[in-house]
């Protein structure tokens, strides 16, 4: 029997996008996600979450506009998770930007994903349970807003995510 | 309808913002397709904030129904083609104009429903 | 005090007698300086350690100076460390015949101290990583093993489809694995004759360092298996190395066979890896030199030391597999290689623009102005995990 035919898997990675027009607001995100960060000089932030032994989430926040706008979305797309966009939702000039992101990714990429708005600690009077759970844009494309002053919201945001893919593989 | 369009307005549904000033660019058939998407928010906002206690029927009794809107304007088409949007080539305009209505009417309910100021 | 302060140099200097003063003059000005004066010494710290600089002198023993240079200069995982010359040299054309040599930088002596820190600040500014990272034609990445293993890289070249090769080096061997458009299509060490062979040797390459070189590959003969089965493997021969040397000391001990009147019956297995230690050397050497695959050598020389038939022997290298205490402490480089190592693969990811131009990739709004024409290019995407694996994740978030 070939040593190339041992069925055993290990090492499982799911892959996940982090973009939008502030890297600070990324960094925070995946910061709050992750065990492991490494924030590189050319505006960029890797995370690593471990699930099991053999499973992990990979984060990649691909900092400013300049940045997201050369990033080779064709390369990433077929295999990530989804990507998740994250801007101040009380920022009208960042609310622009993350719209034509999302124009763009929507429109060339048949990919899982999540609009952001943060709300940084600025008490909303709308109750959180009407948020938490987001809102569909699409089968595939989901809203919602996050405190990333509290570091377990992100954790919200993330479940809307693997929700929808778990929806999707139903 | 893009999906930076929807976003737009659902934010706005959430601060409670009235619409008005998204719609002045959008043709008939967008507004009547934006309608449909926020009509569906709206229904999730309200069993999200009422819980069991959520009914269809109240949140119908803020908007204006079509034969209403139809003795407004006069019209003496069929009250079918209006239901069914079949104006919208014919007459643009009375079709913009009722969602425009229609529009502002939900996000005044919203607004109620999730106890935030609705400005204009 | 600069920006750079803490930088470390090698100066790689035998016999010089102003080497002192030169020592002195850097570590003044605030960088860490490590002194070595045998030139493998030097370049074993080279390819180990990566200092951010090295200085060295010509004058001694000449030939074996210039081989060090040629030997830092012809290594991938050291290629780009700049190397400043020192030299008494007052001949013109010898002069020329340096520079041709390729040295980043070059001061005659007697030098002005000033002058030397003046010029390896400059030397810094010029080799500075965010400027190499920068570079479009370079696209490249290294970084060291312990960061990234073999499959964390096959993955990431599979995951962008990319074509080249990957360059590791162990420190006393190198080997190569050929990517053709993300799948592994050969792989080649020395005394390795199969792809398979070669593969899951340099999968035991837990320390050393990685060079990719992304360039067109020639398929001459396709591999039957592909790169899960690669992985499969990989991770299990991974795991199982990662195990056994856990149970052993430092793979970079010296070890020497004892010989015993009262020696136990011994398998032809221990007789034959006892064999190789007749003269003392490290664990890693043994089996490269001996018959054994890898991890049955490891086996072996296990059982060879539970028997008590392998003893340490003062060598080169120490106990904890460092260099020899002659070298000075430095900084700890781990995280600012897994840094560049990202950094790196990064840089796959952004695009050319020049080329995005003919792919049709760039991302502007302009391209989709037509959401008919924007669906038609939509690129397909297949969840990667299983929804098991999903729900592991959900669970691990929690309700």
């Amino acid at each position: 029997m070939s040593i190339l035919s041992v069925q055993k898997d290990t090492h499982r990675i799911g892959e996940i996008i982090v973009a939008g027009p502030s890297l600070p607001l990324q960094k925070r995100f995946i910061t709050h996600l992750c065990n492991e960060v490494v924030i590189t000089s050319n505006s960029t932030v890797f995370g690593r979450s471990k699930i099991t032994d053999e499973l992990q989430l990979f984060f990649y926040g691909i900092g400013e506009k300049d940045l997201y706008m050369d990033f080779a979305w064709d390369l990433v797309a077929p295999k990530m998770l989804g990507y998740v966009l994250v801007y101040n939702w009380f920022e009208g000039k960042d609310f622009t930007s993350v719209q034509q992101l999302l124009n763009i990714l929507s429109n060339l990429v048949d990919s899982h994903g999540i609009v952001v708005g943060d709300i940084a600690g600025i008490p909303m009077t709308i109750d959180r349970s009407v948020y938490e759970s987001g809102f569909s844009l699409s089968s595939k494309l989901y809203l919602s807003l996050w405190d990333s002053t509290d570091k377990t919201n992100a954790k919200n945001v993330l479940k809307i995510l693997i929700d929808s893919l778990i929806n999707h593989l139903e | 309808m893009n999906s930076g369009t929807q976003m737009q307005f659902l934010r706005y549904l959430l601060m409670g913002q009235s619409p008005a000033t998204l719609l002045d660019s959008m043709d008939a058939a967008d507004i009547a397709q934006i309608y449909d998407f926020i009509w569906e928010k709206a229904l999730e906002i309200g069993i999200r904030v009422k819980g069991e206690h959520f009914s269809q029927a109240d949140m119908l009794k803020r908007l204006k129904t079509a034969e209403q809107y139809k003795l407004e304007t006069g019209c003496k088409e069929p009250l079918q083609r209006c239901i069914a949007n079949e104006c919208i080539l014919l007459n643009a305009d009375c079709v913009r104009k009722k969602y425009d209505d229609q529009l502002d009417r939900l996000y005044r309910l919203i607004a109620d429903y999730l106890g935030i100021e609705y400005r204009m | 005090m600069n920006e750079y302060q803490a930088h470390r140099i090698l100066v790689y200097d035998k016999a010089s007698t102003d080497v002192d003063r030169l020592v002195q003059l850097l570590t003044d000005s605030a960088f860490a300086v490590t002194l070595i004066g045998n030139a493998e010494e030097a370049f074993q710290f080279c390819l180990i350690d990566h200092p951010d600089l090295v200085i060295f002198d010509i004058k001694n023993e000449g030939k074996e100076s210039e081989e060090f240079f040629r030997q830092v200069k012809n290594q991938y995982s050291t290629h780009r460390i700049p190397v400043m010359l020192t030299t008494l040299e007052t001949d013109y054309k010898k002069r020329v015949e340096f520079l041709e040599m390729k040295v980043d930088d070059f001061v005659a002596k007697p030098y002005y101290p000033e002058e030397v820190a003046a010029r390896v600040i400059s030397l810094f500014q010029e080799f500075k990583p965010t400027t190499l990272v920068a570079k479009p034609v370079d696209r490249g990445f290294w970084g060291s093993l312990r960061e990234m293993n073999l499959i964390d890289l096959i993955q990431t070249m599979e995951l962008g489809k990319k074509s080249g090769i990957i360059h590791l080096n162990r420190g006393d061997k190198e080997g190569q694995i050929y990517v053709n458009k993300g799948k592994i299509v050969n792989a080649v060490v020395e005394a390795y004759d199969s792809v398979e062979r070669a593969y899951l040797h340099m999968l035991t390459w837990i320390e050393g360092t990685f060079h990719v070189v992304f360039q067109e590959i020639e398929v001459t003969t396709p591999l039957k298996e592909d790169n899960e089965s690669f992985f499969r493997e990989g991770a299990k021969v991974i795991d199982q190395w990662r195990r056994v040397i856990g149970e052993l000391p430092s793979l970079h001990m010296c070890l020497a066979a004892v010989s015993t009147e009262d020696a136990p019956v011994l398998s032809y297995s221990e007789r034959a890896m006892l064999s190789q230690f007749q003269k003392p050397k490290n664990i890693l050497q043994a089996i490269d030199v001996s018959d054994f695959d890898d991890f049955d050598g490891l086996q072996v020389i296990k059982s060879l030391l539970e028997k008590g038939l392998l003893i340490k022997t003062d060598a080169r290298q120490s106990d904890d597999g460092s260099l020899p205490s002659t070298f000075r402490p430095v900084l700890d480089r781990r995280h600012r290689d897994a840094k560049s190592a990202y950094s790196h693969i990064f840089s796959i990811f952004q695009r050319n623009k020049k080329q995005d131009k003919h792919s049709g990739f760039q991302l502007s709004m302009n391209d989709i102005d037509d959401e008919k024409m924007a669906a038609k290019s939509r690129i397909a995407n297949n969840i990667q995990l299983t929804k098991a694996e999903l729900l592991l994740i959900r669970q691990k978030l929690g309700r």
